[in-house]
């Protein structure tokens, strides 16, 4: 599965548009999240007009509510007080006026059976919609029910302060006892919200033809005064009057259909929706008030100190005195909240629930600030063929930023693979040639650089080369092989030297493999690069005699298990773990009180490794504290996928994350991580340096060849260019100690000599430009003469293209012509095209008629 | 052509191309990236047509141009 489009399909279900607890369970489904926030922030005008437009009518809600919303609020103990909130808003706003719409008028008619406030908000909804609204009252007031509950002159007041704009019509003492009465009145449609107990004109048994309860239709009468009961077709399914010009239609709600309180005057609400849909389309449609979520609350956000800091102060239910104290919003006597203050305090308890687990743990989505229906629909994009000059391609960079670490899909309720799509993204975009080579280039070349003869080292442990039959103990009863990974010999070459060493003298027969899992290459997309180092690694261990390998990378050991499960593969750690029964006392305790393990992404789910670093660290006396976030969700250092090159801010911002996590030094097992950790400032140490640290490497083992360790730096990070001297040192060390073979590394020799500082040196590194490269670059400026002289420092420079790279240097003369002063490095990826046609002066056909490439006379 | 300049040719000291031993001009050059071909003036030999390019425009202009074709 390759084709990005296969890892789509669970992104349909992601959970991030899902409506919290408290909207789903709201009779209104107030917009809670979009209403605490206009709230804590202040804006009581838009607060009130969120809930105003929810409610309808927002000081009768705000009183009568009981609140369903409090049962389901995740923050259990002390629930967010909404009821509070809403009432603060209603009496803090001031611009309580409502929305006045200029629309023009409606010819269709509708009939409202009851001025309850189910009657009354179907009434407020048609009204704003311009239907022209009568209202038939069998009372001499308006309130229904309500009057009982509270003050009927808050309601009055609510029903003045929304009507103000409205048109509508009111016939108190006018009892309606049957649907001819109305249906001769020339009306389109009815609501019966005659409350409790009221006439339900035949509409509580009645099911519509779209199977909805509470709804009929009855045929319109043309001419005649007066439609009889036997005139009324209830269903006219199939007779082709679908349209509700021919049919009158019958809704019930609110108590009548047994919606009580403020659910009746939702119901009613939601009828201006329903009475508008068959209005316009003649859809006999209405649908149960009611909407279940399936929000997925991550469990981290319950341990925010925030909701924990203040227990609950008691029950909600008990009526409280009207002195509550400040800030104690769970009262329900309506002063709880008396306060801007208060009023923002009580917001910012909220927890805004939402489904956002990936944007929580997932670094690429923090860092774009996107969701993954997003990302999927960008990949999507960037992904289908054809050029950027037809379609838009916004995921190329984030592609290549993904650190592939997994952590999505492993905090995602539904399966949302990110990492996935992206991977086969970026094979796509490698198939269609449209993937920047900058972005994956250094690494694709440090891989080959690993894997070529300078670095790659296939030794077979001595009992699979000698075929003696000693008994081996050790488990699958075969040989092993040190698999270090290509990375901890270019940091650190003497720590692989130690801890083979240490492998040896456990009297096991251990090979050593010194090469890369493949892991640039699946990261940058190139399959087929990809596909041929899988195969290599594979002949090698076959070469070998198919020993266990013991890896010191977790991510070789990840990468192996996925694409090479035939390959018996252990971690380096386990293997000491198991041999080494307790460490040398003598090694020195690491200067720090207590440290804390960073689990690399790649050991996630791998519980024998995690424990085996973490009995390793305890038997070299090291106090060990967890990490605020570890195990299942352990998450990358910002190396993995590569992401460096193709957004350089994304790795430094995901870097400074982990190191924010803990001010405890940190211990880990992949050596990325341990060079990311320290580059950014970070007290961090491989676990092997603790086990084997420089003063337990045996003499006979340093013999070292003197140019090459000279270039390795005493302290500090390696430069790029070291890493790779690292590992000719490596190798060539373990040839002579073992095998007593003397290695000739195959490297261009030139007549001349750089002299570079410490600071060129340094900025060198940062663009990843290899010392090897600026050599070359020399050597052909030198060569060629193609220079250019600055008059007044008289330094010389010049450029030329290395692979894909264009480098520029600057340099000066020496005394000795052997010896240049280097000055200055830059490069670019733009090439420089065409250079002896510029201008058009000379023409192409100069070129073709075989002179020689910019020399000789433009005049000739 | 007498009114083009060179990205970075007024701030430097003269060049001087060692080849033909001339002064360096603006002239038109021709850039390729990601198989995107464009041209830009910058200082260049008169006679061969060697290219010199700045740190300021390859870290300027040039980087912007590179990464807003990486999105392309």
């Amino acid at each position: 599965m390759h084709r990005p489009e296969d890892h789509m399909k669970p992104f349909n279900n992601c959970l991030m548009r899902e409506p919290p607890f408290c909207t789903a369970n709201c009779p209104f489904h107030l917009d809670v999240s979009d209403f605490v926030e206009k709230a804590g922030k202040g804006l009581h005008n838009t607060a009130f007009r969120t809930y105003r437009n929810a409610v309808g009518f927002p000081r009768t809600v705000s009183r009568i509510c009981p609140a369903p919303c409090k049962s389901v609020c995740p923050l259990r103990g002390r629930p967010i007080a909404l009821r509070d909130m809403e009432q603060a808003v209603v009496a803090f706003a001031d611009d309580t006026r409502p929305n006045n719409y200029n629309i023009p008028h409606r010819n269709r008619r509708v009939a409202i059976i009851g001025a309850g406030v189910s009657g009354m908000g179907c009434a407020l909804r048609m009204a704003a919609k311009k239907y022209h609204v009568e209202i038939f009252e069998s009372t001499d007031r308006i309130g229904g029910r309500i009057a009982r509950t509270i003050d009927a002159e808050v309601f009055l007041k609510d029903v003045e302060e929304q009507f103000q704009y409205e048109e509508y019509t009111i016939h108190f003492n006018r009892t309606i006892r049957t649907r001819s009465e109305l249906n001769a009145l020339g009306f389109d449609a009815v609501y019966a919200a005659t409350g409790k107990g009221g006439h339900d004109f035949g509409l509580m048994d009645a099911v519509g033809e779209n199977g909805d309860l509470h709804c009929l239709t009855d045929e319109k009468m043309a001419g005649r005064a007066h439609g009889g009961e036997e005139n009324v077709l209830s269903d006219r399914a199939g007779l082709g009057v679908g349209r509700s010009e021919h049919r009158i239609g019958w809704f019930a709600g609110g108590g009548l259909i047994g919606d009580e309180s403020v659910y009746a005057l939702a119901d009613g609400l939601l009828m201006g929706n329903v009475l508008d849909a068959f209005l316009k389309t003649g859809n006999l449609l209405w649908p149960k008030n009611r909407f279940e979520t399936k929000m997925y609350l991550n469990p981290r956000k319950l341990e925010d100190p925030v909701s924990e800091s203040d227990p609950p102060t008691g029950s909600g239910e008990e009526n409280r005195s009207s002195c509550d104290c400040a800030g104690n919003a769970a009262s329900h006597d309506g002063t709880a909240i008396s306060t801007a203050a208060e009023l923002k305090a009580e917001a910012d308890r909220c927890l805004r629930c939402r489904c956002d687990s990936c944007r929580m743990f997932c670094d690429l989505t923090d860092f774009f600030n996107k969701w993954p229906p997003r990302i999927r629909d960008e990949v999507f994009a960037t992904t289908l063929p054809g050029s950027a000059e037809v379609k838009a391609t916004p995921a190329k960079r984030l592609m290549s930023t993904c650190n592939q670490c997994g952590v999505c899909r492993e905090v995602c309720p539904e399966d949302i693979d990110m990492g996935r799509l992206i991977l086969a993204g970026r094979r796509s975009m490698h198939r269609q040639e449209k993937v920047p080579w900058f972005f994956h280039d250094f690494w694709v070349r440090d891989m080959e650089f690993s894997d070529g003869e300078n670095a790659r080292l296939c030794k077979s442990p001595i009992a699979a080369e000698s075929a003696t039959s000693r008994p081996r103990p050790e488990r699958r009863g075969n040989a092993f092989a040190f698999f270090p990974g290509c990375q901890i010999g270019a940091s650190d070459p003497d720590l692989v030297l130690r801890t083979y060493a240490a492998l040896r003298a456990t009297g096991q027969d251990v090979g050593i493999l010194l090469r890369c899992c493949g892991a640039p290459a699946e990261w940058s997309g190139d399959d087929g690069k990809h596909r041929a180092c899988l195969q290599s690694i594979t002949e090698d261990w076959r070469r070998m005699g198919k020993p266990t390998l013991l890896a010191a990378c977790p991510t070789c050991i990840k990468k192996f298990r996925e694409y090479l499960p035939a390959l018996p593969i252990l971690s380096v750690y386990e293997a000491l773990d198991d041999r080494l029964p307790s460490l040398a006392p003598a090694n020195p305790k690491p200067a720090a009180d207590a440290w804390a393990i960073f689990d690399p992404c790649s050991a996630r789910h791998r519980e024998p490794l995690k424990a085996a670093v973490r009995s390793l660290a305890r038997k070299a006396g090291i106090a060990l504290k967890p990490l605020p976030i570890q195990d299942d969700i352990a998450r990358c250092c910002g190396f993995g996928g590569q992401p460096a090159a193709a957004n350089p801010e994304y790795a430094r911002f995901v870097a400074e994350k982990r190191i924010a996590e803990s001010a405890l030094p940190y211990i880990t097992y992949c050596v990325n991580c341990r060079d990311v950790f320290t580059d950014a400032g970070k007290a961090s140490k491989h676990i092997l340096e603790i086990l084997f640290p420089p003063e337990t490497q045996p003499a006979n083992d340093r013999p070292a060849d003197e140019r090459l360790s000279g270039d390795r730096p005493a302290h500090g990070q390696p430069t790029v260019t070291e890493r790779r001297n690292n590992r000719i040192y490596l190798k060539r060390n373990l040839l002579k100690t073992y095998w007593g073979e003397d290695m000739q590394p195959q490297q261009p020799t030139y007549g001349f000599e750089l002299v570079i500082d410490d600071a060129l040196k340094a900025k060198i590194n940062r663009q990843r430009i290899l010392e090897s490269e600026v050599y070359e670059v020399v050597d052909f400026l030198t060569r060629t003469g193609r220079r250019v002289r600055n008059e007044t420092t008289g330094s010389l420079s010049g450029y030329k293209q290395v692979g894909h790279m264009t480098y520029w240097v600057e340099y000066r003369k020496t005394d000795r012509p052997d010896l240049f002063l280097l000055t200055n490095v830059y490069a670019h990826r733009m090439s420089i095209e065409r250079e002896n046609m510029w201008n058009g002066v000379r023409p192409e056909e100069y070129l073709r008629g075989g002179k020689a490439y910019g020399r000789g006379d433009p005049d000739d | 052509m007498t009114d083009r300049k060179a990205d970075g040719a007024e701030t430097r000291s003269r060049r001087i191309c060692e080849l033909c031993d001339v002064e360096m001009t603006p002239l038109e050059a021709q850039f390729n990236y990601l198989n995107r071909t464009f041209k830009h003036v910058v200082l260049r030999c008169p006679r061969c047509g060697q290219v010199y390019i700045p740190e300021e425009l390859a870290e300027g202009r040039m980087r912007e141009v590179e990464k807003t074709l990486e999105e392309k």
